[in-house]
């Protein structure tokens, strides 16, 4: 900080001079700010408030939302800065520490719409952060407040920090025996109530465990702001400020979200909120049952049919495609065996042309057997070779092509060994 | 001595820069065409119900591994983080490392997909793309790249398949859910999650979406959008910005069983390490993971932390375990520039070594 008493007087002749600067342009340009703004407490944040509202219209929708993020962002960094303007340099450390601690905080929290969990502490506008976990419950009370026998609104009066005797009432009501025609749809309706309240109870307590961290936070952010005045001098830049501080912030939030006690309150909280969301639907499904409509129920079994259904469908497909492969694999068996048929066919016309060719020979030798009966053993052998020889070449090329046929298969093992 | 110590000038000078960077910004935010991801191109080589196999196409200079690779990516998020961008792409890096790969992209279940569960992911879906891409190359095994999520999947497959992985890389992938430094694990523990899913039967993406932004909401919720003001003035970076923010919030649904039976037996029970997981008819032991194993994680992970995916080594049957760790986080690993020189040039040599 500059060290002049005048330091916040010159802030605001600076934040002047850049405001009609900025006016002048807008006006120029966009055609947007009133004579009103000027009086404005942040007109910095409030000038690029009014300029985006200017602007917003024309930008294509994929860049508006992270557009509008940054300007969120930007109107959160200008109030920083101009906070940073209104400070006392003579004020002690831990003083701009609370000071900046508390301005950033409250604009992190407006700039990230809500979405940061410290946030969630600061109460209403916190809330919205967790908008993921409130909208079931809105949903299901919104739908709910048609038929509930309280009025839609009944919820309301029942805040979080409700005393606890009004808690307890309410509790022994709830419990209080369901009685006639309707008993079972009583029963179904206080529980809900039940768990309603219980939600609440889980999410105040999840909120309240961010609660110590604000001290913790300046804390850490303090040291920070020291280590690095150590180091490296004085801090002279704001978003070198904002670095930091969302170190400090980042550094004790990872603290407490990896402490049992978070996790408790998490899964607390979550549960709590999934037992609302559960018994709201068995309530619709009541409803839905009684208009003759399909209830979530019936869907999920037909999802569940569905399901085992395509499984089924599955394991069949691969299995019959398993058993074509198979029996296209036989197909190819039984053409060998074909094959191997018409080859026996053609040995067995062969050895018997041979041997009608052989009957007359032997009777001729029948009639010279005692002249030459060795030698004529001898002539018959070789006879025989020629005949087997040509045989066996007639019967090569069918072989070959049968075993290059059975061999397919091991051709894919092989070509895995060689890559 | 106060710690901060800025001159009103100064300031005004950082707000004044801060303001004109918003307002020129603007106009490259309106020039911005529709932002595309996935530009490697690819062909649908076969689909079921809503997952689909693609196969890049491969630059026609590069000499092909024989054997392919089966990029298996997580539930949570969409498969096109590895081919995010021309220059950020893990998918065009492995292809020009020599790598023939295909991705299987679970797609956006709904509520017909309620009851889908871990075994039909892995061996169902997964297990059928693995048969089409053995059956199209006639091989027996091919390799496997499992990212995060898909990295475990990849594990229970191996480990049930052997003989259909012939190499396997594991990417930012958990395996002991439960260290010591795991935020997620430690929020999940005494989450009531049979409710949970008999309450949302699917579970939102918004739900996966708001639990990753709370890991560290300052940064992710606050700082980066002001980070990006810095960079409104260059087109490319706003369209790397977008592109980027589309990833993040592009979150599928996830089938009710899956996540029931994830959460319990991997964050909650930890039985990947522990020992007892079944994954359909199977029961997965990773001594049973016999082939070649890479493991990669990044230093810096917040999802992930480095000692959940390294625990891998002591618990895998294989004698050729690597390791690799990348100086970056969880989502650096596939777009930062030191990624795309590093990882998938190590991936492609490593696989080349093997095959």
């Amino acid at each position: 900080m500059a060290d002049s008493d005048s330091t916040g007087d010159q802030w605001l002749e600076a934040q002047r001079r850049y405001w009609d600067a900025w006016m002048d342009m807008t006006r120029r340009g966009l055609d947007a700010a009133t004579p009103a703004q000027k009086a404005s407490a942040n007109p910095w944040a409030d000038a690029m408030e009014q300029w985006w509202k200017s602007v917003a219209p024309t930008t294509p929708k994929p860049a508006q939302d992270l557009l509008g993020q940054m300007v969120n962002l930007g109107k959160s960094y200008f109030s920083m800065a101009e906070g940073l303007g209104k400070m006392d340099p003579a004020t002690d450390t831990t003083q701009i520490v609370e000071n900046w601690t508390r301005m950033m905080t409250e604009a992190f929290s407006s700039a990230s719409q809500g979405m940061n969990p410290f946030a969630a502490v600061a109460g209403k506008a916190g809330r919205q952060g967790l908008a993921f976990w409130d909208l079931p419950f809105d949903t299901v009370s919104r739908t709910m407040s048609a038929g509930m026998p309280f009025p839609g609104d009944f919820m309301k009066a029942f805040e979080v920090e409700r005393p606890t005797d009004v808690r307890e009432q309410m509790d022994r009501m709830l419990s209080a025996p369901a009685l006639g025609y309707a008993r079972e749809s009583q029963e179904q309706h206080q529980k809900f109530t039940r768990l309603l309240f219980e939600y609440e109870q889980a999410m105040s307590e999840y909120q309240a465990g961010f609660g110590g961290l604000g001290s913790r936070s300046m804390e850490a952010f303090k040291k920070r702001l020291e280590d690095r005045a150590q180091e490296g001098g004085p801090v002279n830049s704001i978003r070198e400020v904002f670095n930091i501080w969302v170190d400090a912030c980042e550094e004790v939030y990872a603290d407490y979200a990896m402490s049992d006690e978070y996790a408790r309150r998490y899964g607390r909280m979550v549960n709590a909120l999934m037992a609302v969301k559960h018994q709201g639907a068995q309530l619709v499904d009541e409803w839905l049952e009684a208009m003759n409509m399909p209830t979530r129920g019936d869907l999920g079994t037909v999802q569940r049919r569905l399901h085992d259904t395509r499984a089924e469908y599955q394991r069949l497909r691969v299995q019959s495609e398993s058993m074509r492969a198979e029996l296209d694999a036989m197909a190819g068996l039984g053409s060998e065996v074909e094959e191997l048929r018409a080859e026996m066919a053609e040995l067995r016309k062969q050895v018997k042309a041979m041997a009608s060719k052989a009957a007359p020979k032997a009777e001729t030798h029948a009639e010279t057997k005692t002249e030459a009966a060795g030698k004529s053993a001898t002539a018959g052998k070789g006879d025989d070779k020629p005949a087997a020889g040509e045989t066996a070449k007639k019967a090569a090329p069918k072989r070959a092509r049968t075993a290059s046929t059975t061999t397919r298969k091991p051709s894919t093992t092989r070509r895995k060994t060689q890559s | 001595m106060s710690p901060i110590q800025i001159r009103p000038d100064e300031a005004l000078d950082e707000l004044t820069k801060f303001q004109a960077k918003l307002t020129h910004g603007v106009q490259n935010l309106m020039d911005t065409d529709d932002i595309t991801t996935g530009v490697t191109p690819k062909e649908i080589i076969y689909q079921e119900d809503k997952m689909t196999l693609y196969r890049f196409q491969a630059p026609a200079s590069v000499v092909q591994n024989t054997v392919p690779i089966l990029i298996v990516y997580a539930l949570v998020n969409r498969p096109y983080m590895a081919d995010l961008q021309e220059d950020r792409s893990t998918v065009r890096g492995l292809l020009d490392a020599g790598m023939d790969v295909y991705l299987v992209d679970w797609g956006y279940p709904d509520r017909s997909d309620r009851y889908l569960t871990l075994d039909d992911y892995i061996n169902g879906y997964l297990d059928r793309c693995v048969d089409v891409i053995r059956k199209r190359h006639r091989l027996d095994a091919i390799n496997l790249l499992g990212i995060c999520q898909g990295g475990t999947f990849s594990l229970c497959y191996a480990a049930t398949h052997q003989d259909k992985v012939a190499n396997l890389v594991t990417m930012v992938t958990p395996v002991d859910f439960q260290t010591p430094d795991n935020m997620l694990s430690k929020w999940v523990k005494y989450l009531d999650v049979d409710l949970t899913v008999e309450a949302l039967g699917n579970i939102p993406g918004e739900m996966l979406n708001w639990t990753f932004l709370n890991l560290k909401p300052y940064r992710l919720m606050g700082q980066k959008y002001l980070d990006m003001v810095d960079v409104l003035d260059n087109p490319d970076q706003v369209a790397n910005f977008l592109r980027m923010e589309k990833w993040i919030f592009d979150s599928p649904d996830q089938a009710g069983e899956a996540y029931r039976q994830f959460i319990k037996d991997f964050y909650q029970q930890n039985k990947l390490v522990e020992g007892g997981l079944r994954i359909g008819p199977h029961e997965v032991d990773l001594k049973n993971v016999t082939m070649p194993v890479l493991n990669i994680f990044a230093m810096q992970d917040h999802l992930v932390p480095p000692d959940a995916s390294k625990a891998l080594k002591k618990l895998v049957g294989t004698k050729d375990y690597s390791e690799i760790s990348f100086k970056g986080g969880h989502i650096g690993i596939y777009v930062s520039g030191r990624a795309q020189k590093e990882v998938p040039p190590t991936i492609g040599k490593w696989i080349d070594e093997r095959t």
